[in-house]
């Protein structure tokens, strides 16, 4: 019996990945965990980070998120991304052209930092994946 | 009888727009598949939250800002989703018929007090409210050009904003269901303040439920998934809509064709009948002409 999931990334425009896993680490907004084989029923809210599946051929895939939830049970993992990008739709030139403008509206701007702040965390995010 | 080159000229004019309208439902039926295979691919996500919903929603709702419902409210946002392109046929005008007898039914008196709110999106829907002089607080011009999922989910936590600090007690939203390629429902629907009972779905009873281990108390976890839903709401009728306007243009630019068709027919058979008078016209002089000669 092979001890695989299956795994689930889905975001509000369409599935970033679907099939089978070996193990699949996700951001919990409490701290990052591992979800293996026979994983106890789980729900957790995402924070921003990384996901990142192996799967049984020793392939490892990752993505970049923020915001959503996981949910797993009976060996069914189901990422529910706001946010989700593989690292190769991820332009480096283009998020850092984003991440200073938006460094700039934060220096000018008091109101709304907190979702400033967030987009530049996220951008960041981006960042250390794309390479 | 008509002159024979101002027909001509007519012919030519309605085969340029016949070619026109074709094109243009061509075009309509591109985008319109596009936006079913957008429509189709959300599918998954939303109906996985809505499990998830469902199965958390079962449990204490009590404090919950999102489900505060005021008996009496005060101040009521209509979001309405329009269209930014015309020639869609009464694509729009139907959806804004509907809002208004709305309007009047329910909410008279907040629209005769001033304290009825519009979003817009879409220039048309813009543009048809101004005119009649709604109170639109916010209008989102060009938005199908773009369709994206962030501006979407600014634009509804905005609302969401709004709502948790009392500012408004009661939203709704107004979209045209796409149906099929050629009916659309125009809905309108309440999305705040949630009622537990639309969250719970309708086939909650077979759900078995699963002990979870939460990483985050259950009521966090609705904090972050009741915006995902409510943005999802929207984002949900925005995909729709814009699959029935691509799908009313289509139907609409089609009958202009049949009928550009139509009309050409008519004048073709005008312009044969004028032509072939002139030419017995022209026969019969030159017959009696030469008989003048001829005695």
């Amino acid at each position: 019996m092979s001890k695989t999931l299956t795994a689930q990334i889905l975001t509000p425009t369409g599935a970033l990945f679907s099939g089978e896993a070996e193990s699949i680490l996700v951001p919990g907004s409490e701290g990052a965990f591992e979800i293996l084989f026979q994983h106890a029923p789980i729900v957790s809210v995402l924070g921003i980070g990384k996901i990142r599946v192996k799967k049984p051929n020793g392939e490892v895939l990752l993505f970049a998120v923020s915001g959503g939830f996981v949910e797993a049970s009976n060996n069914l993992v189901t990422v529910l991304a706001e946010k989700a990008t593989a690292p190769e739709d991820i332009n480096p030139e283009e998020v850092r052209q984003q991440r200073s403008t938006v460094k700039e509206r934060l220096k000018e701007t008091t109101q709304g930092r907190e979702a400033l702040e967030k987009e530049v965390r996220e951008l960041d995010n981006l960042l250390a994946l794309s390479t | 009888m008509a002159n024979l080159r101002d027909i001509r000229n007519r012919i030519s004019s309605v085969n340029n727009t016949q070619q026109i309208t074709k094109a243009m439902k061509m075009v309509a039926a591109a985008k319109l598949r596009k936006a079913q295979t957008r429509m189709i691919s959300t599918r998954p996500f939303a109906s996985k939250m809505n499990e998830v919903v469902g199965k958390l929603v079962s449990g204490d709702l009590s404090g919950q800002p999102l489900m505060r419902s005021s008996e009496v409210p005060k101040r009521v946002l209509v979001i309405v989703v329009g269209s930014d392109r015309g020639l869609c046929g009464a694509f729009n005008n139907n959806l804004f018929k509907v809002v208004e007898k709305e309007i009047q039914e329910t909410l008279y008196t907040h629209q005769k007090n001033g304290t009825l709110e519009l979003i817009t999106i879409g220039k048309k829907a813009t543009a048809y409210f101004k005119k009649r002089s709604y109170h639109i607080v916010q209008e989102v011009p060009g938005f199908f050009d773009r369709i994206e999922y962030e501006e979407t989910s600014s634009l509804m936590n905005g609302v969401i904003q709004r709502f948790v600090a009392g500012e408004i007690d009661r939203v709704h939203i107004a979209y045209n269901e796409f149906k099929s390629v050629i009916a659309q429902n125009r809905i309108v629907k309440e999305v705040l303040p949630i009622r537990p009972e639309n969250l719970l779905m309708e086939d909650s009873g077979k759900v078995e439920t699963i002990d979870y281990l939460y990483e985050n108390e259950p009521k966090q976890i609705l904090n972050v998934l009741l915006p995902l839903y409510l943005v999802m709401e929207l984002w949900r009728a925005v995909l729709e809509s814009n699959a029935s306007e691509q799908g009313a243009r289509m139907a609409a630019m089609d009958s202009a064709t049949e009928n550009a068709k139509e009309l050409e027919q008519e004048l073709r058979l005008k312009y044969n009948q004028a032509r072939q008078s002139a030419i017995t016209t022209e026969i019969s002089e030159i017959v009696s002409g030469a008989q003048a000669l001829g005695n």
